[in-house]
């Protein structure tokens, strides 16, 4: 009933204002730009909600990948990245990386067997080492293309015990 | 028609209206309570990484310091003091002695230590701690050499002159730039060869070093700050025919 009584009362409104041509058109034209201006607000807010902002703080992956194998330059330059000190492995076979500079002979001994590699163009090496039960030490020499020699010790221990 | 459109029109502002109110879900009693076990068992998770993180297992080699009932100080191969704790289920070894113990180690000792180390506290919980014998290693070239007692004399790159017996057990290999390792032998190697030797000291004699391994780089740039002096002979004076006085038999 209440409905009907409202309904009613829409229709009169309604027809007020269909008797006033230029009533309706200035409340129709503010309609439109409100429901605009709310259409407008809602995309510009859905769009700040989901847009996503790089982090400044954090490399990018091009910067990272700009750093990960300069080639040495300088004429002493030789560094282990693996194994590192005091590393336990549960293989005996380990993986050894480095880089060195590009000429130089590299000598890797431990208790039992040597090796000796030369470095690739960009100055990086790669191989694998059968390591001694235990703890023991791991030797890397390089002797330089101007003759000098720098040597590197690591300390590496093969062994299953769980604790 | 203008009537239907008025209507369409308002009812669309409020359709759209309660639409962005629409997009804040209410959250549940039921997702507030998921949400906090959640952030728990983050919280949990977070703990047990910071602290697999904080402790990992580590093997060094050092000589002992100083010894007390729980911990050890011993000087790495690097010269650092590293504090080494023991307790009652560290387990003791050595090639030498089947029952070493805590009461075997001395001062001095070369030992290995495998355990869990602190890097909060930098400290090391011995879970295996066993006597260690290291080989000693030196690059540096060849200055003399002993064919009757089959050893070379080398002076290392810090300027150490070192002599190296080669005996039967020892091995010699070559290397050059263009190859591999080579078998080589001891009546290859030359004066001013770049070496690099691997063995122990001799127990007898303090001077000799027997060489385990041997390799001779045969293309290897020479290190300048080797100063090989080869031995000069020493001047012979030759005997002279008119200057000296002639000795006369006294007659009687």
């Amino acid at each position: 009933m209440e409905v009907a009584l409202y309904i009613s009362g829409v229709d009169q409104t309604t027809a007020e204002l269909l008797s006033n041509m230029k009533a309706e058109k200035v409340i129709l034209s503010f309609v439109a730009v409100f429901v605009g201006l709310i259409a407008a607000g809602v995309a510009f807010y859905l769009y700040q909600t989901t847009k996503v902002v790089p982090d400044q703080t954090k490399p990018s992956a091009t910067k990272v990948a700009m750093h990960a194998s300069p080639t040495p330059t300088g004429s002493d330059t030789f560094t282990v990245d693996m194994p590192q000190d005091e590393q336990v492995f549960d293989k005996k076979l380990v993986t050894i990386k480095g880089m060195a500079v590009k000429g130089a002979i590299i000598t890797v001994s431990t208790d039992d067997s040597d090796q000796v590699v030369q470095p690739a163009d960009n100055g990086s090496f790669t191989l694998t080492q059968t390591i001694p039960d235990g703890t023991s030490v791991i030797q890397f020499s390089a002797i330089f293309p101007d003759g000098t020699q720098k040597t590197i010790d690591r300390t590496v221990t093969f062994s299953t015990a769980d604790f | 028609m203008k009537k239907n459109i008025l209507l369409i029109t308002t009812l669309l502002f409020f359709i759209l209206i309660n639409k962005s109110f629409a997009a804040e879900p209410t959250p549940s009693p039921t997702s507030g309570a998921l949400n906090s076990q959640i952030n728990q068992l983050k919280d949990k998770i977070a703990s047990q990484v910071s602290k697999l993180n904080l402790v990992e297992k580590r093997g060094i080699i050092g000589s002992v310091q100083s010894i007390s009932n729980n911990q050890i100080a011993l000087t790495d191969l690097s010269g650092n003091t590293r504090y080494v704790d023991i307790d009652e289920i560290t387990k003791y070894a050595s090639a030498a002695n089947s029952s070493f113990g805590l009461s075997d180690l001395k001062k001095g000792m070369l030992i290995s230590v495998l355990g869990i180390y602190n890097k909060d506290s930098q400290r090391i919980l011995a879970r295996y701690i066993d006597t260690e014998t290291v080989p000693t290693r030196y690059s540096g070239e060849i200055t003399k050499i002993d064919g009757k007692n089959f050893n070379v004399t080398v002076m290392t790159t810090d300027q150490k002159s070192v002599k190296v017996e080669i005996d039967t057990t020892s091995t010699v290999d070559s290397y050059s730039t263009s190859g591999d390792l080579t078998k080589y032998g001891f009546s290859k190697l030359n004066v001013g060869d770049r070496v690099f030797v691997v063995g122990y000291p001799d127990k007898t004699d303090a001077t000799l070093f027997i060489s385990d391994r041997m390799i001779d780089y045969l293309d290897a740039p020479k290190d300048a700050t080797i100063q090989i002096v080869t031995p000069t002979s020493a001047p012979t004076i030759a005997p002279t025919s008119g200057g000296g006085k002639t000795l006369k038999p006294i007659k009687q």
